[in-house]
């Protein structure tokens, strides 16, 4: 019998619709991986189903579980079957667990609240279960609270209270796109596992192809609001239908096309850099603990270069890319741009010849700002601003790809790529040598990451510019950088042309990233 | 949690330490003798040196901050000027009747708001909630002597179940004490139960809206429960601060209600202190009330960290 069955659901918030006649079906113990890109319904199928829809929205069609379809059931049974029969987890494992209980009480709840077990018996299953999930006791006691715990911990204790009563479908919402990639390969082995053992079908939500690939049976691929391809996943790698899902590869493997950079004239010199943060006094009067951060990090970056960092997160890159960005100072070694000393009080007009686009394209501008003022703020660097100002905010604006009509617009009204290409607009408008890329692609869909990327390589031709690409991506430093630098526990730990060392990586720890960096087959 | 304790206590001393030289200072500060300025313009010299003789205004400053702070710690707030008796007496007498009606106060405004705050949260956006919402506007909006006197209206005058004002004392026993602290206590919490309610509302909604109530959600928690067990221990946090703040209020900010009923309490001390230039009075009730503000926000800081633990660790 089939497990789950949609039948041309559809779900409108008010009188848009956001789903249109998606179709699926789904065995007991098989896996499913639903793809597609921001805005496509992934996440709202899976809400529809769960009966978690926001306020608003409104299904139609059948969805049928287990012989009863959800969409029918009054919210009283709806409550029977999450998290008994339907489990689910989500994106993001710092937030999704209630700060101010224990684990062990949240995994009890799911056992409390279906009233399968006293609290006591449901305290002794939870500690099963976080076993199960890779928290052994001994380092994980029931009585942790959240905070305490790393990301990829988190999530396992929400796999383990979304599989405490043995569901008979387990919903994993992009459950690694918050993660590092070698906590990610481990989350995606642990479902693989559970989905095993306990013969529960996983319907695994992503936006990245390379996740599914080799990990769910069967692929549908979503685009706004409908299902465009469905098939076993080898043969839907191998030979997609859809033009959709052709675009999708072709632009998940992207290259752009760029010239090695060859100038040997230093631009921005690092000799032993050293961050260190002060840690809370352990007693009233004894010294405070000191965290090195970054620890006697030493590289040139050349005029014209393309240079990748990459590590995981705590790794240092961070506050490494602020020390570089002159907004922190640095405790030991010193830091160059053109010679000139980099630091938190160096002159104004420094700071124009270094600019920097960051991650989110939607928390990074202010919104009561028109677009102009967004992208002539950096001229506050300069002596005076500029009496042509405007024309050169019209220029940059169609440097990446805009009007200059829309410097009157404010920023609400741009879609998430649109608002990164206004952010390099911002970076470019005081002509700087070097631009700071610090995960400048990672928040976007790879359709418009493909274009970003194009942009950057063509913007770095026309004006010389040298780029230091801070990712975790390594596709993507792959993609556009000379060189790379491999940073982990504050060290550089491996550096060298790019192509050498993702191909040939010599140090460990990039081979570890390197094997858990989920691939596209072929 | 022990350490986070001894931390608090610390700021706690310190800060003490601090408000104590502030207000010591602020009326040494007051241009020229503070026991002419309480005698007036036509007092004799003979007064004036008799008066800052009483007042202690006659050694060094460091000795006299001395005195003064070892007279607080010991109980000994000097004598009133206009009452003639121990400042000591004075304040305990006030207490006993400011403390009781604040505390009534600010537990009758917690049990209004805390089941209304959950109500409109739940139903937010439906007419309940905004039926509640408009009469909360209306709590806060209507100014509390106006609303005393209503009560006295209907209360007092018309009905005649408690008494228009006046306050027996301690020793005419706990009901007609809790009787004459009744309508009192109901006009003072009313619109801080509606200022309350507010922000629990408000905080439930933005709890209500955190990943961790769809994971709440998720394992097949009811909404109902789902606000209970998870939001509102979450949204505790700005509902203390407010509690906090609104005890401190009550506890000499009562003035007027403590007018509208005539009863003997802090905020009329201070107020007749304060027009009879009784310094030694005012500085006294000052600190008394300093020391108030001070504690409750140490015993708002402990419940802060009861409520979350991730604020245990901190300092």
């Amino acid at each position: 019998m089939t497990l789950l069955r949609l039948d041309n659901l559809s779900v409108r918030i008010g009188t848009v619709p956001v789903l249109s006649d998606v179709s699926l079906a789904l065995e007991p113990g098989e896996t499913l991986g639903l793809v597609g890109e921001s805005g496509s319904g992934k996440s709202m199928t899976a809400l529809a189903l769960m009966g978690l829809l926001p306020a608003g929205a409104r299904a139609t069609g059948r969805a049928e579980f287990e012989g009863q379809d959800l969409l029918a059931l009054r919210e009283r049974d709806l409550c029977r079957i999450r998290g008994a029969r339907i489990g689910m987890i989500f994106q993001e494992p710092m937030t999704a667990l209630n700060p101010m209980k224990t684990i062990g009480d949240q995994v009890a709840e799911t056992l409390t609240t279906h009233g399968a077990a006293t609290r006591s018996e449901a305290l002794a299953i939870a500690r099963k279960r976080l076993d199960r999930v890779g928290l052994p006791e001994a380092r994980f006691g029931l009585g942790l609270y959240p905070h305490e715990l790393s990301g990829g911990q988190r999530q396992r204790v929400c796999i383990a209270l979304a599989i405490a009563l043995r569901p008979a479908l387990l919903i994993a919402d992009e459950p690694t796109t918050a993660l590092d990639v070698t906590t990610q390969a481990q989350i995606l082995d642990l479902l693989q596992d559970l989905v095993e053992d306990e013969r529960m079908a996983l319907l695994l939500i992503t936006h990245d192809l390379a996740v599914v690939a080799g990990r769910t049976a069967r692929v549908a691929v979503m685009q706004a609001g409908q299902v465009v391809e469905t098939g076993p996943t080898g043969q839907l790698f191998r030979a997609p239908a859809a033009d959709y899902t052709r675009a999708l590869f072709a632009a998940s493997a992207h290259v752009p096309q760029r010239v090695p950079s060859v100038s040997t004239e230093p631009l921005l010199e690092l000799r032993d850099v050293r961050r260190e943060y002060l840690l809370p006094r352990p007693s009233p009067f004894a010294p405070h603990k000191v965290l090195r951060a970054v620890d006697g990090v030493s590289f040139t970056l050349t005029r014209g270069e393309s240079l990748g960092l990459v590590g995981e997160s705590g790794c240092g890159k961070s506050t490494l890319t602020r020390a570089i960005l002159g907004l922190d100072p640095v405790q030991g070694g010193s830091i160059t741009l053109a010679g000139q000393a980099v630091s938190p009080t160096m002159p104004r007009a420094m700071r124009a010849g270094l600019q920097a686009v960051f991650q989110d394209p939607y928390g990074s501008f202010d919104p009561r700002w028109r677009v102009e003022r967004l992208v002539a703020e950096p001229f506050h660097l300069l002596p005076a601003r500029p009496a042509d100002w405007r024309d050169r905010v019209a220029a940059a604006l169609v440097e990446v790809g805009l009007r200059p009509e829309d410097a009157r617009r404010h920023i609400h009204e741009f879609s998430g790529g649109q608002r990164q290409r206004i952010a390099i607009a911002r970076a470019l408008i005081t002509r700087p040598a070097l631009i700071v890329l610090d995960e400048a692609v990672s928040a976007l869909d790879v359709r418009v990451r493909a274009q970003v990327l194009d942009l950057l390589a063509a913007l770095q031709e026309s004006h010389g510019l040298s780029y230091l690409f801070v990712s975790h991506d390594l596709a993507v430093v792959r993609a556009i950088t000379d060189r790379v630098m491999v940073m982990q526990a504050g060290r550089i730990v491996e550096a060298g042309p790019t192509e050498q060392v993702l191909s040939a990586p010599a140090h460990a720890y990039t081979r570890s990233l390197l094997a858990a960096a989920p691939r596209l087959p072929g | 949690m022990l350490r986070f304790l001894a931390r608090r206590l610390l700021a706690l001393v310190l800060s003490l330490i601090v408000a104590s030289l502030v207000v010591f200072a602020v009326i040494e500060v007051i241009p020229g003798d503070p026991a002419a300025f309480m005698l007036g313009l036509n007092a004799s010299p003979e007064t004036v040196e008799a008066l800052r003789e009483t007042l202690g205004l006659t050694g060094s400053l460091p000795a006299r901050y001395l005195s003064w702070l070892g007279g607080m710690l010991t109980g000994d707030l000097g004598i009133s000027y206009t009452y003639k008796v121990p400042v000591a007496d004075l304040v305990a007498d006030r207490m006993a009747v400011s403390l009781p009606l604040a505390l009534l106060a600010l537990a009758l405004s917690t049990a209004i708001a805390l089941p209304v705050g959950l109500h409109a949260a739940a139903r937010r956006g439906r007419a309940s909630d905004s039926a509640v919402m408009g009469l909360t506007q209306l709590g806060i909006a209507v100014p509390n002597f106006w609303f005393a006197m209503l009560l006295v209206l209907i209360f007092a005058v018309n009905l005649r179940w408690l008494p228009a004002g006046g306050f027996p004392g301690w020793d005419a026993g706990i009901v007609p004490a809790f009787k004459a602290l009744a309508l009192p206590s109901i006009a003072l919490a009313l619109p801080q139960a509606a200022i309350l309610a507010r922000v629990l509302r408000s905080a439930l909604i933005e709890t209500l809206e955190q990943d961790y109530i769809r994971t709440a959600r998720a394992k097949g928690l009811t909404r109902s429960r789902a606000l209970t067990h998870h939001a509102l221990r979450n949204a505790l946090v700005p509902v203390l601060t407010i509690l906090g703040m609104q005890f401190s209020f009550l506890l000499a900010g009562a003035i007027i209600i403590e007018n509208v009923f005539y009863l003997p309490g802090l905020g009329r001390l201070i107020f007749q202190a304060i027009t009879q230039r009784d310094l030694i009075v005012v500085e006294s009730v000052v600190m008394i009330l300093v020391f108030a503000v001070i504690l409750v926000t140490f015993a708002t800081d402990i419940a802060y960290a009861l409520v979350d633990p991730r604020l245990r660790r901190r300092g």
